[in-house]
């Protein structure tokens, strides 16, 4: 069990999110940066898609009520554990009455907590995700706060006693990635340079740029994370993990997957290019990084 | 109707167009294609998503790859569309109680020239068909509403609008099933329950569906 001593101020708990439940009306929500939690997952000798805890804005602190593994990634960030800085994307103990205290994000915009064996909350709709929208999943549907309690399942007796030195950067998810690639749904322009607005969450990133594109209202049709929605204003949306199911706005194409991550960690004020990909370009990349993933598990054992 | 279409919608998704507009036949055709898709079995299909005119199929890529999708897509939908919308599954009717005290019910009133009574009765006269769900979960795009109720949405949106409220915008009405922000005019409120994440079918409504608003 561990408890939230300092609430960050946006934390949740997320897993790979939810399928199956769309024609519900229900979002995929999960990690905005999958491959980071998939990353810290299997580190652990997790399955990828286990729950851990999503902090983004500021950092936050947790204090340990019995032992555990764990591991943090995502953005860039500073961590100590009882006063003892501990490095990014390792396997760390921590003993009854630890505390760790994360700071805020550096480079980057959101920061994994993993922990051998994943966070224990109910699951609801087959997904341990918070989707926050519709206050459902996670912590009773809601942000994480101060005095929070979390359950961690149950490890495995070698999980409980891995500790890893530090991940290779190789092996370790991108982070600075400026040109995001698309699938185009027409020929709509997206060569301009876009900048990442302030109004931005998990639902979607508004995107500005010095010449508005021409958008407009459609009848609505089904809409998924990655799709570039272009609105009557002509300053894009790019819809994220809590995106809605079916959108009435213009799509002018939709971000590949393997580069929704590492657009989820980008910052308001950054600049942001797009750039056209095929299916089956995108579909060799998320191939790939299913490859490094095989990596990383091989590291582990190794 | 035009013959379907696929085009991908990114890597995880693609869009089987149908048509361009709000109708009860393409909305009829979008069920039974959904339903042949769906009764294909297709591994790797994570998500069958109906709209008005289109339908959405989710998939896994490490599972299944863009063409083979697309052959069975194909393979499965049928082709003469106009007996194909003649295959309507099975659908629920669904009688939902409604106080009309909502806070535009005046407002809409004053702007369709009718009397409070009159909107209630006519909102209430008519079976509505389930086209859409989606914005939030359980919410339930419903139509045709009367064209005398017809008003665009309001101008500013609330910030929140109370889960429960009924409310009207363009052709269409709906109930809000969790306080969300919203841009419709409400004219009521319902005690039912539209969305229940503990429960399998989740959303109490489906695409298809009847649904009668009775004045309580």
């Amino acid at each position: 069990m561990l408890t939230v001593t300092k609430a960050p101020a946006y934390a949740t708990v997320q897993d790979a999110g939810r399928t199956g439940f769309m024609a519900s009306g229900v979002s995929r929500a999960g990690a905005m940066d999958l491959h980071a939690l998939f990353t810290l997952n299997t580190m652990l000798g997790n399955d990828p898609g286990c729950a851990a805890i999503e902090l983004a804005l500021s950092g936050g602190e947790i204090e340990f009520g019995s032992s555990a593994i764990f591991a943090i990634g995502g953005a860039t960030t500073g961590l100590t554990l009882s006063g003892r800085e501990v490095p990014l994307w390792q396997a760390h103990h921590a003993g009854r009455g630890d505390v760790l205290v994360v700071a805020p994000p550096r480079d980057g915009r959101f920061i994994y907590i993993a922990f051998a064996g994943g966070v224990d909350v109910p699951p609801m709709l087959k997904s341990r995700s918070t989707y926050l929208p519709a206050m459902f999943g996670g912590r009773d549907g809601r942000r994480l706060r101060n005095g929070d309690t979390l359950d961690l399942l149950e490890a495995t007796r070698k999980q409980r006693h891995q500790v890893s030195d530090q991940l290779p950067e190789a092996l370790r998810p991108p982070l600075s990635v400026t040109i995001i690639r698309y699938i185009p749904r027409d020929e709509s322009d997206l060569d301009s340079e876009f900048i990442l607005s302030g109004a931005s969450d998990r639902t979607g990133y508004r995107l500005e740029s010095a010449s508005p594109l021409s958008g407009k209202s459609i009848l609505s049709q089904p809409v998924c994370p990655g799709v570039i929605q272009i609105p009557p204003d002509g300053h894009p949306i790019i819809l994220m993990a809590d995106a809605p199911t079916i959108g009435g706005y213009h799509v002018a194409g939709v971000v590949i997957s393997a580069d929704l991550g590492p657009l989820a960690q980008r910052t308001p004020g950054e600049a942001i290019a797009f750039q056209r990909a095929t299916v089956s370009e995108a579909h060799k990349l998320l191939a790939s990084a299913s490859e490094k993933l095989e990596s990383v598990r091989e590291w582990r054992l190794a | 109707m035009s013959p379907p279409r696929i085009v991908p919608l990114g890597d995880r998704a693609l869009t089987l167009t149908l048509g361009d507009r709000m109708s009860e036949d393409l909305s009829s055709l979008v069920m039974a294609q959904s339903a042949r898709i769906r009764d294909a079995g297709i591994m790797g299909v994570t998500d069958i998503v109906p709209s008005y005119a289109a339908l959405g199929v989710h998939y896994d890529p490490l599972v299944i790859s863009f063409s083979d999708l697309v052959e069975r897509i194909e393979a499965a939908v049928a082709t003469d569309v106009s007996s194909a919308a003649a295959e309507v599954a099975e659908t629920a009717i669904h009688e939902i109680l409604v106080r009309y005290d909502g806070e535009d019910l005046d407002d809409v009133a004053r702007r369709t020239h009718l009397t409070v009574d009159e909107v209630i009765a006519i909102h209430s006269e008519r079976e509505y068909r389930v086209y859409v769900i989606g914005f939030v979960p359980g919410f339930a795009y419903l139509g045709t509403l009367d064209e005398r109720l017809v008003l665009p949405r309001r101008e500013s949106p609330r910030k929140r609008v109370p889960a429960g409220s009924v409310a009207i915008a363009d052709q269409q009405t709906g109930i809000y099933p969790s306080s969300t922000p919203g841009g419709w005019h409400l004219i009521g409120n319902t005690d039912a329950i539209l969305f229940d994440q503990n429960l399998e079918q989740p959303s109490r409504f489906r695409v298809g569906d009847r649904v009668r608003f009775v004045k309580c």
